[in-house]
């Protein structure tokens, strides 16, 4: 086992500790709601961080799984009755298959190519909800969805389904570490790395690439029956393009190929349009405007320089304490 | 029967060559820098803005229209100078995230600043058909498939046959051979997203009249000039300008012969059967893999 540093267990002991107190915490429900969207979109960002930071795929289409597995859950669910864990197994098992439509043409092109066949499956499948009326109710959405229901333990308020989408998260984190540490996560960092030179020591670019794109897809898939779950409304209004660009950003920004990153980038993609509120219209713009700062001054990610960050404000804590040290002998 | 198809094709053309445009617009930048500029519908819309701001304060279209040129113009000058080049231009996806901000910047600037609400543009070709037998044409069908004739044709001139032109396509088959020629690399982005910029403004006033002016006017038809782009071959004007009329006469039959629900879906289908069948496009030679 390795050694465990004392100080780290406090870290996570706290950290758990304030993540189990959050519906204690948090003021009103319309905070919740913005919490249980950044957990959404911490599972969205780790699925798109498995193809885009690991695997070096990148995708801006991803909206469309979210939308695959939020409809498949919505639909079984307000058709056939099914509740949600039902819903949630046959909803990854679809949108993991309907990725290999998209999995199978993009392994032969590379680059703009593959971001703009990616671009194009986004908006096929976002045509597909709004037109298929039949199937998807169209633009009118689909309504009534009920919350989580286990048999033996029926969901019945946003507090409820805070802890739901907790455990989801942690699980999903916990099996990207394992994953990336096992031999499949060296295969997909390899593949990521240089993919010809993958192929020449042995690895089997095509599978590997095609496995990716489907856990990636069930990460979104599981975000998605959450969403529907959750929120109990979807309409073909919440998986356009730029929910697509929405997810990128949450990992570029946060800090692409990286565990941390995906974390980061959901809580600040969400906290920072609610902090600019005052500002009304303009707000978005500022958000943009912060993006743009991001891209070209922190272009690994916020947590790449993460680590600069907690040592600067380390030495700034530690310097005054050092300083008062000094000037008290 | 003759008359029905005769308009589809029309129609097709004309929404052919304004996807034509908007594909050369991004053409032009991707073969000068290797990006794909996310942000050029976005800048289209904008140009339709602001030429309808002139044309409300000239009341003049003429005037409208010139000034938004050059003003467009140099709007692409400045981004491009003082945003875009901070951008490390190796990295692909870095300079993607930049029109990606860049678009969010500009249509949220415009919900500001114009509200959600279409604007309407003046006509700048009269809206009544012609009619020779069974044929209807309309002189804004044929207004605009000539300007765009007339756009292409100067930026091939201006390509092959000026010395800018050329330096700028020898700065973007290799930087650095056009850098030991002594092109200034630098100054031949710059003038690339300057044309782009100007090509968004024309694509803009011969769109706005059909579309009205709002912020999300962008979105419908920005995604199908990449379409155009792909189809007809990233990388050269004249692919772009075959893909956007054939992408254009596709849909107009489609949405003509099957349902008009699926027209835009078809765009989309045919883009990545190309991307999976000769990523190069219908013209394109061979995939060139600068990424």
């Amino acid at each position: 086992m390795s050694k465990v540093k004392t100080s780290s267990v406090i870290k996570l002991i706290i950290g758990a500790a304030i993540l189990l107190l959050v519906p204690v915490i948090v003021p009103n429900s319309y905070i919740m709601q913005l919490v249980l969207n950044i957990l959404v979109y911490v599972i969205l960002a780790m699925g798109l961080n498995l193809l885009t930071g690991f695997t070096g795929i990148l995708s801006l289409g991803h909206a469309a799984f979210f939308g695959i597995g939020a409809y498949a859950s919505g639909i079984l669910n307000t058709r056939l009755g099914w509740p949600f864990w039902a819903t949630l197994i046959i909803s990854v098992v679809i949108t993991a298959l309907l990725s290999l439509l998209l999995a199978f043409p993009a392994l032969r092109v590379k680059g703009t190519y593959l971001v703009l066949m990616t671009i194009g499956f986004g908006e096929v499948v976002r045509l597909l909800l709004v037109n298929w009326i039949a199937l998807t109710n169209g633009p009118n959405g689909i309504v009534g969805i009920s919350y989580p229901d286990f048999g033996f333990f029926k969901l019945t308020n946003m507090n409820q389904c805070y802890y739901l989408a907790l455990i989801f998260a942690v699980l999903l984190m916990l099996y990207l570490r394992v994953l990336m540490k096992s031999r499949v996560g060296r295969c997909l960092l390899a593949i990521r790395d240089d993919d010809r030179a993958a192929e020449l020591v042995g690895i089997d670019v095509s599978q590997y690439k095609l496995k990716a794109f489907m856990i990636s897809a069930a990460y979104c898939a599981i975000a998605g029956s959450l969403y529907a779950h959750v929120i109990r409304f979807i309409s073909p209004d919440s998986f356009r393009a730029d929910e697509s660009q929405l997810i990128l950003c949450c990992v570029i920004i946060g800090g692409i190929g990286t565990f941390k990153g995906p974390v980061i980038g959901a809580i600040l993609l969400t906290i920072i349009p609610e902090l600019f509120r005052s500002l009304a219209d303009f707000r978005m713009v500022l958000y943009g405007v912060i993006l743009m700062i991001v891209i070209i001054f922190f272009p690994g990610g916020v947590a790449r320089y993460w680590d600069l960050l907690v040592a600067k404000i380390k030495g700034l804590v530690t310097g005054s304490r050092a300083k008062k040290a000094g000037a008290g002998k | 029967m003759i008359g029905t198809i005769f308009n589809y094709l029309m129609n097709g053309l004309t929404m052919g060559a304004i996807y034509a445009l908007l594909a050369i617009g991004v053409t032009v930048v991707y073969k000068s820098m290797g990006m794909m500029n996310v942000a050029h519908a976005n800048t289209v819309m904008l140009s339709a803005f602001a030429t309808l701001m002139l044309y409300n304060a000239t009341n003049s279209l003429v005037i409208a229209c010139i000034v938004g040129i050059v003003v467009m113009g140099c709007f692409g000058f400045l981004l491009e100078r003082f945003i875009y080049r901070r951008v490390n231009y190796d990295s692909f996806t870095n300079l993607m995230l930049a029109t990606i901000g860049m678009q969010i910047i500009l249509v949220n600037a415009a919900r500001a600043i114009w509200g959600v609400d279409p604007y309407s543009f003046p006509q700048i070709f009269s809206i009544r058909p012609i009619t020779i037998g069974p044929i209807r044409i309309l002189p804004q069908s044929i207004g605009i498939i000539c300007v765009a004739a007339v756009v292409v044709i100067i930026l091939q001139c201006f390509y092959k046959f000026t010395k800018t032109g050329q330096s700028m396509t020898a700065a973007a088959t290799s930087p650095k051979a056009a850098m030991m020629l002594g092109i200034n690399v630098a100054k031949t982005r710059n003038l690339t997203f300057t044309i782009s910029a100007i090509l968004a403004c024309v694509s803009a006033i011969l769109i706005s009249p059909m579309y009205n002016v709002y912020p999300d006017m962008g979105a419908s038809v920005g995604t199908k000039g990449f379409c155009a782009a792909v189809i007809g071959g990233f990388g050269s004007i004249p692919a772009a300008l075959v893909g956007g009329l054939l992408l254009g006469i596709i849909e107009s039959l489609v949405s003509g012969v099957l349902s008009a629900a699926y027209r835009d879906i078809i765009a989309f289908v045919i883009m990545i059967l190309i991307l999976y069948l000769k990523p190069a496009g219908l013209l394109g030679k061979k995939v060139e893999q600068k990424f």
